[in-house]
């Protein structure tokens, strides 16, 4: 087959840009034959807000809001990389008691990040009995976050030199008992992904990255630890309260989606341990001590970085003198993530397409908007919703038994 | 059965019992959190309009409307760009300025110029240039907290005495050049600096007392 006729046989399915619900809008193009995706084109950049120039031109405190809204499900992460990064330009030094606040708002939000995912992932299998569960169970940790910091989302606690907020000692008990009451649930997502023979055989072998695979991609997170590379930057390069409190870092060997839902799933409930860890640990500090009551930011350079749901978020901060940053450089970890994909659905078939795609987590909203069009005919065969219902068709033929996994 | 489909039932049933996890909002109440930030609602009372707040709020969602004609200062707190971070709560000056409220959070509406909240502050003019000096409430905050050093300050001392309803503010005696007489009259820190230095070193060196 010559080149020009192989190019015939392709058809492309473009997926993405633009969605108003993303957090980072990505361009995926699936050259596809058939049902076999051959070549996947990725585009970044499309939601250039012009943050961190709107850094630069607001207070060091500040910052940490405008940072805050980076992300709606990240919205712990970048300002915890941001105070960082602060904190390591001016040798600033913080109280334990916000160390532990710090690493317990950062444990919650991959709580509930994860668990979105899950149900998200459950979602475009077509298993949506996961879906529901997954998002029912995420509630009571948006309750805990509401209880501690007084919303939901965008907690507005991180602080050059501390927190903004006390966690009363008084109420750490039901703190405890609410961090309690989520294992229960959490094994019970373990047992479903373990054992359900539908979810092995749409997850099982499918977007394989291999160790060396992740390594040369420089990929983060969990995307990473499912391929059996053991990077954690809160392990790695403690920070907060990390190193205080007991609780290690899950590694799987497969590198396929299965992996990674695992993965994610086990990091759960290490995060449950390092909240409870840390709450012992508040007991132990004087209430009230949150604070280094930071002055001045001097001139210098500063990096800091936070191991996000997704991975590694990292933030460069310049100062120089003033009370203003000069410069400050943000790299969110779905930047190094989303690349992967292009080898990871490579070789599988549209169907699997959905899932390999959000097995990186990245915001997902994107394949709503994708389309099917006939490059000879410019026509369009699939919308967005398409994709999911084939995803849904291919596990009901599963259970079906019309399609038999390889 | 196998267990897995076990497991589904099991979680159906108990769901059955339980309901739904969510608040029927807003069919029923909703009561958020003790510790929630909800609307900033500020306080005609303990507000001294000394707008420290619009100057730290990330989301400039707190505006300043000076009106020198009529020596009034407008605060008005947006809520179609406010955050609910409680900023402007945690370093305002009195510190009981503005407070977010833990049980409004239902602002939803279709018309967004409806979307704020606003407080009136009448301004001491400087009584030469008329230029705004601060809002009345600030210098009398100011006043208090300094005791009896509050007699040292002309502008203070005049607007305590004019607050007990002593004196009269002449609320502007019309632009013209500062003297060293206008020593005894409310001035903005341009003219008193100016009128300071006529003290000490006489009207020849000043373009404006010729
Ligand atoms: S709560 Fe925050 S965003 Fe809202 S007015 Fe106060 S400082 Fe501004
Ligand atoms: S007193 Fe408080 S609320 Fe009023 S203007 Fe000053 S800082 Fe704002």
């Amino acid at each position: 087959m010559s080149e020009n006729e192989k190019d015939k046989k392709t058809t492309i399915i473009p997926i993405g840009p633009y969605h108003p619900l993303q957090e980072e809008p990505e361009f995926f193009e699936l050259h596809v034959e058939g049902e076999k995706v051959i070549k996947l084109d990725i585009t970044l950049g499309y939601n250039h807000r012009g943050i961190e120039k709107m850094a630069e031109s607001m207070h060091y405190d500040q910052v940490a809001f405008l940072v805050e809204r980076v992300c709606g499900i990240c919205s712990a992460s970048h300002p915890f990389a941001y105070v960082n990064a602060v904190e390591d330009l001016a040798d600033i030094v913080i109280p334990d008691r916000a160390k532990y606040i710090r690493s317990i708002i950062g444990e919650l939000e991959r709580l509930h990040s994860h668990l979105l995912w899950l149900g998200l992932a459950g979602h475009f299998l077509g298993y949506n009995t996961v879906w529901m569960w997954a998002w029912k169970y995420r509630e009571p940790v948006l309750d805990i976050c509401e209880r501690i910091t007084g919303n939901r989302n965008h907690y507005a606690m991180f602080k050059i030199g501390g927190v903004r907020k006390d966690i009363l000692n008084a109420d750490i008990a039901g703190i405890w008992k609410m961090c309690d009451e989520l294992i229960k649930p959490l094994e019970m997502f373990r047992g479903a992904v373990m054992d359900d023979p539908v979810i092995h055989a749409r997850t099982k072998g499918v977007g394989i990255l291999t160790k060396q695979e992740a390594i040369d991609w420089c990929l983060l997170g969990p995307t990473v630890r499912a391929s059996g590379v053991a990077i954690d930057v809160r392990r790695d390069d403690p920070y907060a309260a990390y190193n205080m409190v007991d609780w290690k870092v899950i590694v799987t060997e497969n590198g396929d989606v299965f992996d990674k839902a695992m993965v994610r799933i086990l990091e759960m409930l290490e995060s449950v341990k390092i909240i409870k860890g840390c709450l012992e640990g508040l007991k132990k500090t004087k209430e009230g001590e949150i604070d280094a009551k930071v002055k001045s930011i001097p001139a210098g350079e500063g990096i800091g970085r936070h191991e996000a749901p997704r991975g590694e978020v990292f933030h460069y901060v310049r100062g120089d003198g003033t009370n203003r940053p000069a410069r400050h450089k943000i790299r969110a970890p779905s930047y190094m993530n989303v690349p992967s994909n292009q080898i990871s659905a490579i070789g599988g078939t549209i169907s699997d397409a959905a899932i390999v795609l959000a097995a990186v987590d990245p915001c997902y909203c994107c394949t709503e908007r994708c389309a099917v069009i006939d490059t000879r005919t410019k026509k369009k065969i699939l919308s967005g919703e398409d994709l999911v219902r084939l995803s849904q068709q291919r596990t009901k033929d599963i259970i079906s038994g019309v399609w038999k996994p390889k | 059965m196998k267990y897995p489909k076990l497991r589904e039932i099991k979680e159906a049933v108990t769901a059955l019992i339980q309901g739904p996890y969510t608040t029927k909002f807003p069919f029923a109440p909703h009561t958020p959190a003790p510790n929630f930030r909800g609307k900033p609602i500020p306080d005609e009372k303990e507000c001294i309009g000394c707008g420290a707040c619009a100057l730290v709020c990330p989301a400039t969602a707190i505006e300043i409307i000076d009106d020198k004609a009529a020596a009034s200062r407008e605060l008005i707190w947006h809520y179609d760009l406010c955050i609910f971070c409680g900023q402007c709560e945690r370093l305002c000056t009195t510190e009981k300025g503005v407070k977010l409220s833990n049980t409004e959070f239902d602002l939803a509406t279709s018309d967004r110029k409806t979307l704020f909240s606003g407080i009136k502050k009448e301004l001491i003019m400087c009584q030469m240039c008329d230029e705004i000096i601060a809002p009345k409430d600030q210098i009398l905050w100011t006043a208090k907290k300094l005791e009896h050093m509050a007699f040292g300050n002309y502008m203070v001392f005049s607007a305590l005495l004019n607050n007990l309803g002593i004196a009269k503010f002449v609320s502007k005696f019309g632009v013209s050049a500062v003297k060293r007489l206008d020593f005894f009259k409310v001035l903005c820190p341009k003219c008193r600096r100016q009128s300071h230095l006529i003290d000490e070193y006489g009207d020849s060196h000043f373009e404006s007392a010729k």
